[in-house]
């Protein structure tokens, strides 16, 4: 598979409709081309979220389709004032979090509901940083440094983790994570602090333990 | 600041709140200190955030899968 860096279909061209408009059109013309336009240009970056969420592949495809399939059927609740990004990726998380329970591999917490320990630690990023020099994972080769970090990521308590995924790598506005995970502004950025400072702790652990065994 | 410098770094600010935080650092050289240890924070997940091409023809499927669904449903 190759694998680049994708940007988010949310800047495009002037000549080219926004997801709005294609979604609008759909809705009020049945324009199949309109709607598929929005299936091909979502394609990878809504597979890749899927993913990272589901981590199998088989799994993400299932809920790529069932996704759209629910957006198809949805359209007509689809309004002007709606943004169409939160919209596909708030019905593709919880499809997700479906297809997890139906599996038995979803965790016990939900993702909007319960609050996170120490989130209201938005200070303490910078501090945490500032008292080290972030190198913790200098001497691990690429591929192991790699495989590390996404079980790092996999880790993260679930609340965590999905802000990441949705702030992170799919590259989504604090303000599109909040609507489709229904929280305030203010929890989506704390999370996202908190995440990383989580991270940042675990390099640094990493870091010790490298270190003591070259030692 | 900080929640303003990190999303500048992921691209999460509307563009108002861009403008604002470009402002602060031409302005403020604790910012953009701040921000330089805000990049070194990120940078590890870096080595991760490649995406992988979608499955061959996905789309494609999709597209066939609703256009059948939807027949079903009319007839």
């Amino acid at each position: 598979m190759v694998a680049t860096v994708t940007m988010p279909p949310a800047r495009l061209s002037l000549s080219e409709p926004s997801d709005e408009a294609l979604l609008l059109k759909y809705r009020d013309s049945g324009d199949t081309d309109a709607f598929e336009m929005l299936v091909h240009r979502y394609e990878k970056p809504l597979f890749n979220y899927l993913l990272r969420y589901l981590h199998n592949a088989t799994f993400a495809e299932d809920v790529f389709q069932a996704t759209f399939l629910r957006l198809h059927e949805k359209c007509r609740l689809f309004t002007e004032d709606r943004r169409f990004r939160p919209w596909l990726y708030s019905i593709a998380t919880h499809l997700a979090v479906d297809a997890l329970r139906a599996e038995g591999r979803h965790p016990a917490v939900s993702l909007d509901r319960e609050q996170v320990a120490a989130e209201d630690d938005i200070s303490s990023l910078l501090n945490t940083l500032r008292s080290h020099v972030p190198s913790p994972l200098e001497n691990l080769e690429t591929d192991e440094r790699a495989k590390w970090i996404r079980r790092e990521v996999d880790a993260l308590p679930e609340q965590l983790r999905v802000i990441l995924l949705l702030g992170y790598f799919q590259g989504l506005k604090f303000q599109e994570v909040a609507e489709i995970l229904q929280l305030p502004l203010g929890t989506v950025k704390s999370r996202l602090h908190k995440a990383l400072v989580t991270l940042h702790a675990a390099w640094r652990r990493n870091h010790a333990e490298v270190s003591s065994r070259q030692t | 600041m900080q929640d303003k410098l990190l999303g500048y770094l992921l691209g999460a600010l509307e563009i108002d709140e861009t403008l604002l935080v470009e402002q602060s650092l031409a302005q403020d050289a604790e910012a953009r200190s701040q921000l330089e240890i805000l990049r070194l924070a990120l940078s590890p997940l870096e080595t991760v955030r490649c995406d992988v091409e979608a499955p061959a023809g996905l789309a494609i499927r999709t597209c066939q899968c609703i256009r059948e669904v939807h027949l079903k449903r009319e007839t």
